[in-house]
């Protein structure tokens, strides 16, 4: 084997995961080729540290996620608030018309005999769906990771897809 | 607790459910982390964001697999998002380096640079051979070999995680490997 085919067999070799009959060529080769030797160990060196580059457990970590968890909450809550303000602010006057009109219709419609006002006098309210809508939008602020990756979903697309001629292994 | 207690217990608000998950996988996803960024703080801070995520999206595992396996395709995708929005960060600081249209006086601007050198300084990235060989390769690659190589994770783990066949697994890390010894060869000799 030339030095060059060497090189670019050397973390298979140091993993042992050349065939029997390679394996034992580079070995050859690295005890007669001072060059490939020193090759080999400064590969050796650095992809063993980069494997043994670990960070260890850290004690604390629960208790600072745990302060960043409620520090995001209360950016959100307050970015809920200010929205539920301003919708209620847009809402209120929306909301006056919607009822004054449906008084005139009610109006319209008692006068007629029909219609039973209870039920919209009980929805018009509770602003409890002022809440819901700021939970809701809180929520949705929260956009939530597509798990199913954007990464690896343009890969699907081309199997899907023979047309293009994309290297799915790149 | 097993794993589908700790996945009710999160959904159901548990605390203590979620703390248990945090506890066994924080090395997991720590160090996954740091295996795409290359930086110890840079690491520790994406994986809070990796638990984060996991604890907003509960609902969305669906149990089909494992949860280490759920936490990986997590923790790869914000690693991946992070290295892509660092390097836009990059791109524009020197642009403003560039075009300097903040109007300070060159003291102040030097001062300026002093402190964001400083801070280059604390997140500088291990610059480790393999590290550089890796960031060269093509991202699922990278991705794959990165797995199967340094995290040790088998093909067909690795296969689960980037929701592809295990046999396009086989070819991907192939490929890097060929790719990655190349690439440090020709690097340690430059050196
Ligand atoms: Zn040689």
């Amino acid at each position: 084997m030339k030095c060059k085919e060497i090189h670019t067999r050397l973390i298979d070799y140091m993993d042992g995961e050349l065939s029997r009959d390679e394996q034992e060529r580079v070995q050859k080769h690295l005890q007669g080729c001072p060059d490939c030797r020193e090759m080999y160990q400064e590969m050796a060196a650095s992809w063993n540290q980069a494997r043994e580059d670990r960070i260890s457990y850290q004690p604390f970590y629960y208790t600072r996620l745990q302060a960043k968890m409620e520090r995001q909450a209360e950016r959100y809550s307050q970015h809920a608030l200010r929205r539920a303000r301003t919708f209620r602010m847009l809402l209120q006057p929306a909301l006056f018309f919607v009822v004054l009109g449906l008084g005139i219709f009610i109006g319209i419609q008692l006068g007629k005999g029909l219609g039973n006002t209870s039920t919209v006098a009980a929805q018009t309210q509770s602003p409890d769906y002022i809440e819901a809508y700021a939970e809701d939008q809180y929520w949705n602020g929260l956009k939530l990771e597509p798990i199913e990756q954007e990464y690896f979903a343009v890969d699907s697309a081309a199997v899907s897809d023979p047309s293009q001629k994309t290297n799915r292994y790149e | 607790m097993t794993e589908q207690q700790i996945i009710e217990g999160i959904r159901q608000g548990d605390e203590s459910a979620f703390r248990e998950l945090v506890d066994q996988y924080q090395q997991m996803v720590v160090n996954v982390c740091n295996r795409f960024v290359h930086n110890r703080d840079d690491a520790l801070d994406l994986s809070q964001d990796v638990f984060i995520k996991a604890y907003h999206s509960i609902d969305r595992f669906r149990g089909t697999s494992r949860i280490s396996t759920w936490l990986y395709r997590i923790a790869v995708n914000h690693s991946l998002n992070f290295i892509r929005d660092k390097k836009r960060r990059n791109i524009f600081s020197s642009l403003d380096v560039l075009f300097d249209h903040s109007g300070s006086s060159p003291v102040e601007r030097a001062a300026d640079n002093g402190e964001e050198a400083q801070e280059q300084m604390e997140r500088k990235e291990n610059n480790n051979r393999v590290y550089q060989a890796l960031e060269s390769l093509p991202k699922k690659q990278r991705v794959a070999l990165t797995l199967n190589k340094l995290e040790d994770l088998p093909y067909k783990q690795v296969a689960e995680i980037m929701d592809i066949s295990v046999s396009e697994t086989g070819v991907l890390i192939n490929r890097a490997k060929k790719k990655l010894q190349k690439k440090l060869a020709e690097n340690i000799k430059k050196a």
